[in-house]
């Protein structure tokens, strides 16, 4: 009941603003993108042909061929998805592991406190892309490896932002009355910190979502991606660069695309800290 | 009348063209990286050859066909095919004004064996004996294996150029100064930024080097290198990526391409499933289409070669003597299936994203694709590649070796059994025997029809498919004279480069 009046205000203060509307049906086609990429693409992108190589955009290739002839449209229909699979699943680990660490930290205090904040304060000492460079690095490129990657950087961000959120609460009554009422740490945890640090954790995914994809893309770009002949997007726009004086579709139509994908998850992010977050009410 | 006075302006034009002074100015060339170490007997990177062979000079040196030609040594002499007799020019004086005997040319080789010291070329000169001073103008190097025609061509390289025994063992360290003999001396150094290149007024050919001052300004990115050749910044460009020539088709700019001696392969694990068998990897050899290969990665510039390049003449057999250089997919399926896998197969190629490997692995997963093969890439970093491809942990991988003029330097290390650089684990007794025989033979056509056979087997035998030579490609503007890229990618014709401003 309680549930159904807060999505109702929820819903009416995220439509009151049409950007919010308009960046809703992006994302729709984003996520059909990524569902459905063979239904979209005109062509099979890992398809080499000898007789279209570096063509300019036309009506047969929307955005023009690569060296090997590939169909840049299609390379991209599917970068999509592959940079979505690999944002999403690294954001799940990091969200999982970093609220995890957040709340215990941030719920027990004391020395456990001090042992996670400090070793999450040696992550933050790095450049988030120079740690996911060495992991891949280290490890090899593949996509299973650059979902880690990525996934360990972003921990800190939501470990930090959850510790915080989570000493801000523990000391209202309606915790204190949990732990009267004798609930166990843990219970108390998942069913009262939680919840109510929940708008918290929704912010910082989607807000943190396009990073990943920025960040997946800067390691495609820099040759550390997913390996060939598979397509992300910020491997097309790495291995367009040189090309680009030449054959500059092959470097601006995917970088656009990475352009557009990242703004509408911030607009969606911003969206919803405006009526999810109390700090951001009016 | 009109036809007249034309004809008076082409020959004015011509007279004055002709009359037009050579001499000095400044070249500014734009390359991608910058030399490491300075010590041309130790120095293994093609960066600071580059810059070393204007800088010293060795007992020979490559015309522009890749012929051997005099050059501190005014000759030489093979008069048994163990023996290697030298005459050194008596007018040749280092860049700090001591002249060259034949004092320092027994120091640099003794240097060059020295363990100590390290030096890559020692490998090249192992199998020599004893090197001896025969008169103050004469030095003589006599051989452990009658091999004389395949060693005398690594005295033209920079690891074999000649350095002051005096200026060495007064302790400086070559790494960072330099004290050579050649057209050019180095006058500044700001790593990361740029080297400056001074005339040497006491060059041993008069009339060399024609420029003042050549500046080596370091731009790694392709892109500012042909935009600074653009904007007039540079005069001479090195050129990595063919397709950047499309943006300099003008008469503005002078496009050089000369194919290189380096060629890629894609090498097999002979000793791993399934390419311990010979027929499989030749059916691969034909379902490779290598024209194809050269079309998308190089743009057309490249040229295919068989086991040796084309252009190494007499000793090449050119690609269409092998009729596994034809491709036919057709006949690769059914040879694969007489082998045992008639449903293709599946295995890796290890590459890194330098040099285009990576980019060859992606045509050829393509073109494997039509037979039925599935491909993985596996693309590692550099130093994972070098660490990998040297402990033969590998199905296959893509790379670029470096090629030679004599098949001897060619094959030997990198064909016969243990040879250093055989990381594909190729054994084959009729091959050893072939290779060990072509060092030894001096009877021209002998050694000729050693290596044809040689080259027949390693087709079809196929450790490795030799792919293509890429081009390697200089633009420059339009006023720049006289500059000719070599087959082994050297600058050494610098000295005879001239500006026409």
């Amino acid at each position: 009941m309680k549930g159904s009046k807060y999505m109702k205000r929820f819903l009416k203060n995220f439509i009151k603003n049409p950007l919010n509307m308009i960046n809703l049906i992006i994302i729709c086609a984003l996520i059909f993108v990524s569902f459905f990429p063979s239904v979209i693409a005109p062509y099979n992108p890992l398809e080499m042909d000898s007789r279209s190589i570096l063509e300019p955009p036309s009506f047969t290739h929307f955005f023009g061929t690569d060296q090997f002839g590939r169909d840049v449209f299609s390379r991209s229909i599917y970068g999509i998805q592959n940079s979505m699979i690999i944002a999403l699943s690294s954001m799940i680990i990091s969200a999982l592991l970093g609220t995890l660490l957040g709340i215990l930290s941030g719920y027990y205090g004391g020395w456990i406190d001090q042992v996670i904040s400090r070793i999450i304060d040696a992550f933050f000492a790095f450049p988030s892309l120079v740690l996911a460079l060495f992991i891949v690095a280290l490890f090899g490129s593949s996509t299973f490896n650059l979902i880690i990657a990525i996934g360990i950087v972003y921990i800190p961000i939501f470990a930090r932002t959850l510790r915080g959120a989570t000493i801000s609460i523990k000391e209202l009554t309606f915790v204190k009355a949990s732990k009267v009422v004798g609930k166990n740490n843990f219970k108390i945890m998942w069913t009262v910190v939680f919840p109510n640090v929940s708008s918290i954790f929704i912010v910082t995914f989607t807000t943190n979502f396009s990073t990943a994809i920025l960040t997946e893309a800067s390691l495609g770009f820099l040759g550390l991606g997913v390996p060939p002949p598979e397509p992300t997007l910020g491997g097309l726009v790495g291995q367009g660069t040189n090309f680009i004086i030449a054959a500059p579709w092959l470097t601006l139509l995917p970088g656009l695309l990475i352009a557009v994908i990242v703004l509408s998850i911030n607009i969606l992010g911003d969206g919803l800290r405006d009526v999810l977050d109390p700090k951001f009410q009016k | 009348m009109k036809k007249i006075i034309s004809m008076l302006l082409i020959v004015i034009i011509a007279l004055f063209g002709f009359s037009k002074q050579k001499e000095g100015g400044t070249l500014l060339i734009g390359i991608e990286t910058e030399p490491i170490g300075l010590d041309p007997t130790i120095v293994t990177a093609f960066s600071s050859f580059r810059i070393l062979e204007n800088v010293y000079d060795g007992l020979l040196k490559f015309d522009e066909n890749m012929n051997l030609v005099p050059n501190i040594a005014e000759k030489y002499e093979i008069p048994s095919p163990d023996t290697i007799i030298f005459t050194i020019r008596n007018d040749v004086y280092f860049h700090n004004g001591e002249k060259l005997t034949i004092e320092d040319v027994l120091y640099t080789f003794e240097r060059i064996m020295d363990e100590k010291v390290g030096s890559p070329a020692a490998a090249y000169y192992s199998e020599i004996e004893s090197v001896q001073i025969l008169d103050p103008n004469t030095v003589c190097f006599k051989l452990k294996v009658p091999m004389a025609s395949s060693i005398i061509i690594n005295f033209a390289s920079v690891n074999s150029a000649i350095v002051s025994k005096k200026f060495v063992q007064s302790g400086k360290n070559l790494q960072l100064e330099t004290n050579g003999t050649g057209p050019f001396l180095i006058s500044e150094f700001v790593p990361g930024d740029h080297i400056t290149l001074k005339k040497n007024p006491n060059y041993f050919i008069p009339e060399q080097p024609y420029l003042d001052q050549i500046i080596f300004k370091i731009i790694p990115e392709e892109i500012s290198r042909s935009t600074a050749l653009r904007n007039g910044d540079v005069d001479l460009i090195e050129v990595k990526e063919p397709l950047t020539l499309r943006s300099l088709e003008s008469p503005k700019y002078k496009i050089y391409r000369q194919p290189v001696l380096s060629y890629y392969l894609l090498g097999f694990n002979t000793k791993r499933k399934p390419f311990d068998n010979y027929l499989v990897r030749s059916a691969l050899s034909m379902a490779i289409n290598r024209e194809e290969i050269i079309n998308m990665v190089a743009f057309g510039e490249g040229t295919i070669t068989g086991p040796l390049n084309p252009t190494v003449k007499p000793w090449a057999l050119t690609p269409d003597n092998f009729e596994e250089y034809e491709y036919n997919p057709e006949k690769a399926k059914r040879i694969l299936a007489e082998a045992g896998y008639p449903n293709g197969f599946e295995f890796n190629i290890l590459t890194s994203s330098r040099y285009s490997f990576d980019k060859i692995a992606q045509v050829v997963q393509s073109q494997l694709s039509r037979i039925g093969i599935k491909v993985n890439i596996e693309l590692v970093e550099w130093g994972i590649f070098i660490s990998r491809w040297g402990k033969s942990d590998f199905d296959s991988f893509i790379s670029l070796n470096a090629g030679s003029i004599d098949p001897d330097v060619q094959f030997y290390r990198t064909f016969h059994s243990g040879g250093s650089t055989n990381v594909f684990l190729y054994s084959n007794d009729i091959v050893d025997k072939l290779l060990e025989e072509g060092r030894k033979e001096i009877d021209m056509l002998k050694r000729m029809q050693i290596y044809n056979q040689l080259q027949y087997i390693l087709v079809k035998e196929a450790p490795v498919l030799f792919l293509y030579s890429p081009n390697v490609l200089y633009a420059s503007q339009s006023f720049v004279n006289g500059f000719k890229p070599l087959a082994n990618e050297s600058l050494i014709f610098l000295r005879e480069t001239w500006i026409d401003k």
